[in-house]
C-alpha cells in the first residue's frame, strides 16, 4: 500500500471522531473503514486511494447515524466523556460549530489532517477552485466570529 | 493565515489518542505489493542510457546488415557478422555495471530495508536487462539471418560468444575485485574481446569457415558456463559483500 497505514489509522480516526464525538465508536469506524477498503483491491494499485479511504469512512458514519435508534432520556448521562468534552470547548470550537459542516470538514481535512487542496477535492467531489475558496471563506467567518466574541 | 490560527485549528480538531491502533495494526492483513509491480518498478530504475545504447546497437545492426549490398562475396557478409559481434562486448559491459549499481554507488542498505532484499532485486535487474538483451540479440539475429550465408545456429553462435565471453568476464572480476576498479578491469575486458574480434577481423575467411565451428561451439558453451556460475556466484555473495563494504568503508 503506498499510503502510510499508521499516519492515515489516525487521520481517519480523527475524522471519524469529528463526525461522531465518541472515541471508541470512532475507533471502531476506523478499523472497519480499513477493512473494508483492504477487502476489495481495486482502488490498491490504481485510483483515488485516499479519497476512498475517506468516502469509506464517511459512509460507516452516515451509516451509523441512520443504524442508531433515537435514545430515550435517562437520568443518568451514557457518555460523560463526551459532555465534559463538550464542557471544555474552546471559543474556537464554539465558533467552528457555528460553520456549516461542510466548512467544518473542509478545514479538518486542511488544518488538522494536512491534506492538499488536490486530495480534498478528490474526497469532497468539488473542485480544486471550490474548495480553496470555500476555505478561505470558512477561515474568514471564523475570524469574524472570533472578532465577535472577543468584543463581547 | 498565521500559525497561531492554524494550531488553533489542529487542536481544536483532535481527538482523544486511539486505544485499539496498535493491535488492530498489527492484526490488520493488507496485500503487498505485487512480484510483477515490483518488476515493473525495478525497470524504471534501470538508467535510459541502457536502453539508448541498446537502439544504438540495434540501429548498428540493421545498418551493418542492410546498409550494404547483399552477396557481394562470401567475405563480406562474414564481415557483418564480425562487425555486429564486436559491438556486443559493450552490450554485455552495459549489462555488468547496471547489476552492480546499486553496489557502486552504496546504495545497497537502502535497498536492504526495502521490502524485497537485495539479492531478489539483483535478480529482477538481471531478469528485466536479460529480457531487453534477449530482444536486442533477436532483432541482430533477424537482421543478419535474412542476408547471410552461414545457417541460423552459426550465427548464433558467432553473436553469441563476445557477448557472453564478456558478461561472464565482466562478473568475474566484478565478483573478485573492488567494485571501483573492478569497473575500468569490466571495461578493459570489454575493450579487449572487441580489439580481439578487430584483429582477428582481417582473417575473417578462417574465422567463420566450417572447420573452426568446433571451437566456436566450445567458447559458446565456456561463456555461458562462465556466466552462469558467476551470476550464481553474485546472487550468493551479495548479502556477504554489502555488509563487508558497510562495515570497511
Amino acid at each position: 500500500m503506498s499510503i502510510d497505514i499508521e499516519e492515515q489509522y489516525d487521520k481517519i480516526y480523527r475524522y471519524c471522531y469529528y463526525k461522531t464525538g465518541n472515541a471508541t465508536l470512532a475507533e471502531d469506524l476506523t478499523q472497519e473503514a480499513f477493512l473494508k477498503y483492504f477487502a476489495q483491491n481495486s482502488y490498491m494499485e490504481y485510483g483515488k486511494k485516499l479519497a476512498y479511504l475517506y468516502t469509506v469512512a464517511r459512509n460507516l458514519c452516515i451509516d451509523y447515524f441512520r443504524r442508531k435508534q433515537p435514545e430515550k432520556l435517562t437520568d443518568e448521562l451514557q457518555d460523560t466523556d463526551f459532555i465534559e468534552r463538550l464542557e471544555m470547548r474552546s471559543t474556537l470550537r464554539q465558533a467552528l460549530k457555528t460553520l456549516p459542516e461542510q466548512e467544518q470538514e473542509l478545514l479538518l481535512f486542511r488544518y488538522a489532517n494536512e491534506l492538499s487542496v488536490g486530495e480534498i477535492a478528490a474526497i469532497t467531489g468539488l473542485s480544486r477552485f471550490a474548495v480553496y475558496r470555500r476555505i478561505k471563506s470558512a477561515l474568514a467567518s471564523l475570524k469574524k466570529l472570533l472578532g465577535e466574541e472577543n468584543s463581547l | 493565515m498565521n500559525k497561531k490560527m492554524k494550531k488553533a485549528l489542529r487542536e481544536t480538531f483532535e481527538a482523544p489518542p486511539p486505544m485499539d491502533k496498535q493491535r488492530f495494526l498489527k492484526t490488520l492483513q493488507h496485500p503487498g505489493s505485487t512480484y510483477l509491480k515490483f518488476l515493473l518498478n525495478q525497470f524504471f530504475y534501470i538508467r535510459k542510457r541502457v536502453w539508448a545504447f541498446s537502439v544504438v546497437i540495434i540501429f548498428i545492426g540493421w545498418a551493418v546488415t542492410f546498409g550494404s549490398p547483399v552477396f557481394i562475396d562470401w567475405k563480406a557478409e562474414a564481415g557483418k557478422i564480425w562487425a555486429v559481434s564486436a559491438v556486443l562486448p559493450f552490450l554485455g559491459l552495459m549489462m555488468t555495471a547496471e547489476i552492480y549499481r546499486s553496489e557502486f554507488y552504496r546504495m545497497s542498505e537502502l535497498e536492504m530495508s526495502f521490502r524485497f532484499n537485495l539479492p531478489q532485486i539483483i535478480m529482477a535487474r538481471i531478469a528485466i536487462l536479460g529480457g531487453g538483451n534477449f530482444v536486442i540479440l533477436t532483432a541482430l539475429l533477424i537482421f543478419i539471418s535474412r542476408v547471410s550465408p552461414f545457417n541460423l545456429l552459426q550465427v548464433i553462435i558467432y553473436l553469441m560468444v563476445p557477448y557472453l565471453i564478456t558478461c561472464g568476464v565482466c562478473l568475474l572480476i566484478l565478483n573478485r575485485v573492488r567494485l571501483g576498479e573492478g569497473m575500468y578491469f569490466c571495461a578493459a575486458a570489454a575493450c579487449f574481446t572487441c580489439m580481439v574480434n578487430i584483429i582477428t577481423g582481417s582473417r575473417v575467411q578462417l574465422l567463420y569457415s566450417s572447420s573452426t565451428l568446433g571451437y566456436w561451439l566450445l567458447l559458446f558453451a565456456l561463456g555461458g558456463v562462465l556466466t552462469a556460475i558467476q551470476l550464481r556466484k553474485l546472487i550468493k555473495q551479495t548479502e556477504e559483500r554489502t555488509w563487508n563494504l558497510l562495515l570497511t568503508e
